[in-house]
């Protein structure tokens, strides 16, 4: 067991983290989700080699893909009406939620 | 009510119905004098009672009607004399006066005049003493020239004076429940309240120094003189002093008698020096109504009123004898009809009506007011000596302007016209003294004979320097006009009441003005003050302090509620990672 996947799993996440915070860019910031994504993935296939009789991980890894090109495509729906309707795909420009 | 109620209210319906309903001119005497005579009819009839009905009950407090028709003597007398009046107005009164408002009150005036007389409650009587004080002034500006108005004024103010006192002194009474006439404990009021109700006497009933209103009264009809000013509304003074009778102390007696005493005295001295016969016999009465108080005053009561019946009698009959020569005095044509020099005698029933009348006035024998004269000079020196003083000086003084009168009256030739109605209600008056000598005589015989000599010795001598001092004739001077009062109390008073006034004003300036100011900068420093307190401590600290935690507090609790979603999502790490950290910890 080499910690390098985990260290890997942890950069990635880190850098997902970092881009979903930090950019400008709706679609940027799906890819951000998808690199968290992976990184998730990684530590289900990394883990799942403890137990070599097992195949949860692995299938778990293949369903979060699935579910990660689903959550791309509604993620990206989500973002195209929202330009459509703000004229903008710039999470800091979209703050409805604050009252002002 | 009883039957003897409608003596009262007979008079006061006829008055309303006058005032109310127009008729034709000559009616308006006729139903006077018709509603005066059944009343006068009634009180024949009716047996002596009292009346009772409540006016006003509030709680503990009852104000009763009382009226007491007892003394139907009296009652006769000023029914009697209202009736006569009302006749010789008839023929008395020019066609173009205001019949209608005249004859309703002279019946107006027989009401309240009988009210007053026989209501047994002061508040009542007080109530009744305005209505015969407002009747006075209505008729004395009958003829609404200036004079009379100004006269009819005149009678209003100084009565209102007395009129004044004399409700403070009823109010004072009733503080110790004493205005129920009918059942007064001896001695019971103080002093201050029956004082006060003798000034209200002595504006009503001409008494020095309140007299001269009565003379210009004379500005009224001579009727209206007859009835009011000389027979019955005077007497109003005297007939409620009679009923404080039991109440009198000693300090109130002594007052009430000098007054009486100096009345007597001035009204005699200035009916000397007069040629208005109106005036006279003005003069003559505050005198006689002097000689009443002062017997009041002197505990001889008994005569007092007598006096007052037998006054009311031979006063009205010489009024109205004087109203024949003033209207033949018109009718032939005289500039100045009241002066005695210029009279001259119509008729020889009138000359001895006068000399009947006249004589009644001085107390001579065969006439009423013997009678009563003699019995005050009885009571008085026998209660009180030294009183007994004004009235032996009076006697003479009365006779002597009597007989100055007399000496116009009775010495001018005498013309033979016709027997006129006018005539008639002053032959009837004389016949009805006579008769009070008659009847009085007959049932208690004199006995004071040497008073009486002596009294009737002074009596002849006054007339005779009567007589005498008649052809003396002389200017009048300022004071022979009411003691020169009249400056008084129409130029004085006025200056007085101004000066108050002024000074009323300049403690206005002065003082309140002032006041109100210092009251107000008080105010509006206080208002300063409480403005700074509510800008400083409520607005900025208060209000503005709290305000502000608010705000601080909302900026603080925004900060994280930026509305953008990646803050959230930081934020909502952050919360993971704290908890894991906690999680971790624990």
């Amino acid at each position: 067991m080499s910690p390098v996947l985990l260290y890997l799993s942890f950069l990635l996440f880190a850098l997902g983290v970092l881009v979903v915070l930090t950019k400008r860019n709706a679609i940027v910031v799906l890819l951000g989700i998808e690199l968290i994504l992976s990184a998730a993935i990684l530590n289900a296939v990394h883990f799942n080699q403890q137990f070599p009789d097992r195949m949860d991980g692995q299938l778990f890894a293949l369903f979060i893909i699935v579910i990660a090109v689903c959550e791309a495509v509604v993620g990206m729906s989500i973002i195209i009406r929202v330009y459509r309707y703000y004229h903008t795909a710039v999470p800091d420009q979209i703050n409805e939620l604050n009252e002002r | 009510m009883e039957v003897s109620g409608l003596i009262l209210l007979l008079p006061l319906a006829a008055s309303i119905l006058m005032v109310t309903f127009p008729v034709a001119r000559f009616q308006f005497g006729g139903l006077a004098l018709s509603v005066t005579l059944a009343a006068f009819l009634l009180t024949w009839v009716v047996d002596p009672g009292s009346l009772q009905a409540n006016w006003l009950q509030s709680g503990n407090f009852n104000l009763p009607l009382l009226f007491s028709i007892h003394d139907l003597r009296l009652i006769r007398l000023i029914i009697g004399i209202s009736g006569l009046v009302q006749f010789y107005s008839l023929f008395y009164l020019s066609s173009s006066a205001n019949h209608r408002s005249y004859f309703s009150l002279l019946c107006f005036f027989t009401f309240a005049m009988l009210g007053l007389a026989t209501s047994t409650h002061l508040l009542v009587t007080f109530v009744f003493w305005e209505l015969v004080g407002y009747t006075s002034y209505r008729l004395i500006g009958f003829d609404t020239t200036t004079s009379s108005t100004s006269a009819a004024l005149k009678a209003l103010l100084i009565n209102k004076v007395g009129d004044v006192c004399f409700l403070i002194g009823i109010l004072m009474l009733a503080s110790t429940g004493l205005l129920s006439t009918s059942n007064l404990a001896p001695g019971s009021a103080g002093t201050l309240p029956l004082l006060l109700i003798f000034v209200g006497v002595v504006a009503k009933s001409a008494q020095a120094p309140l007299f001269p209103w009565l003379t210009a009264a004379m500005a009224g009809p001579t009727p209206v003189s007859a009835l009011l000013h000389s027979a019955t509304m005077v007497a109003a003074g005297v007939l409620v002093l009679l009923r404080l009778v039991p109440l009198l102390n000693d300090t109130v007696s002594t007052v009430i008698s000098f007054t009486g005493g100096v009345t007597l005295l001035v009204g005699g001295l200035l009916a000397i020096f007069s040629y208005d016969i109106k005036r006279i016999l003005a003069y003559s009465t505050i005198s006689q109504l002097g000689l009443m108080v002062l017997a009041i005053g002197a505990g001889a009561h008994a005569s007092g009123y007598l006096h007052l019946q037998t006054h009311a009698i031979f006063k009205a009959g010489l009024f109205l004898c004087a109203g024949v020569f003033i209207h033949h005095g018109v009718i032939s044509g005289h500039a100045n009809p009241n002066d005695i020099r210029n009279f001259s005698n119509p008729n020889g029933w009138l000359k001895w009506s006068w000399v009947i009348l006249s004589g009644s006035l001085v107390g001579l024998p065969l006439t009423a007011g013997f009678i009563s004269k003699e019995a005050i000079l009885h009571d008085v020196m026998t209660f009180s000596a030294s009183l007994s003083l004004f009235v032996w000086v009076s006697i003479p003084l009365t006779a002597l302007y009597v007989g100055r009168v007399s000496y116009f009256l009775v010495t001018k030739k005498t013309e033979s016209y016709p027997l006129h109605p006018l005539l008639l209600p002053a032959l009837l008056l004389s016949l009805v003294s006579v008769m009070w000598f008659v009847a009085a005589i007959t049932t208690e015989a004199p006995t004071a004979w040497v008073s009486i000599v002596i009294s009737q010795t002074l009596v002849i001598a006054g007339l005779f320097a009567g007589f005498r001092l008649a052809r003396i004739s002389f200017a009048e001077k300022s004071w022979h006009t009411n003691l020169g009062l009249d400056g008084l109390y129409d130029k004085k008073m006025p200056q007085l009441a101004t000066a108050w006034g002024r000074a009323g004003i300049a403690v206005d300036r002065q003082i309140i003005d002032r006041l109100v100011h210092a009251w107000a900068y008080i105010t509006v420093l206080f208002a300063h003050l409480t403005s700074w307190f509510d800008r400083a401590i409520v607005d900025l600290t208060l209000v503005g302090g709290s305000a502000w935690v608010v705000r601080f507090t909302g900026q603080l609790v925004r900060v994280p509620m930026s509305g953008k979603v990646q803050g959230y999502l930081l934020w909502a790490l952050f919360s993971l990672f704290l908890f894991l950290v906690l999680w971790l910890l624990l």
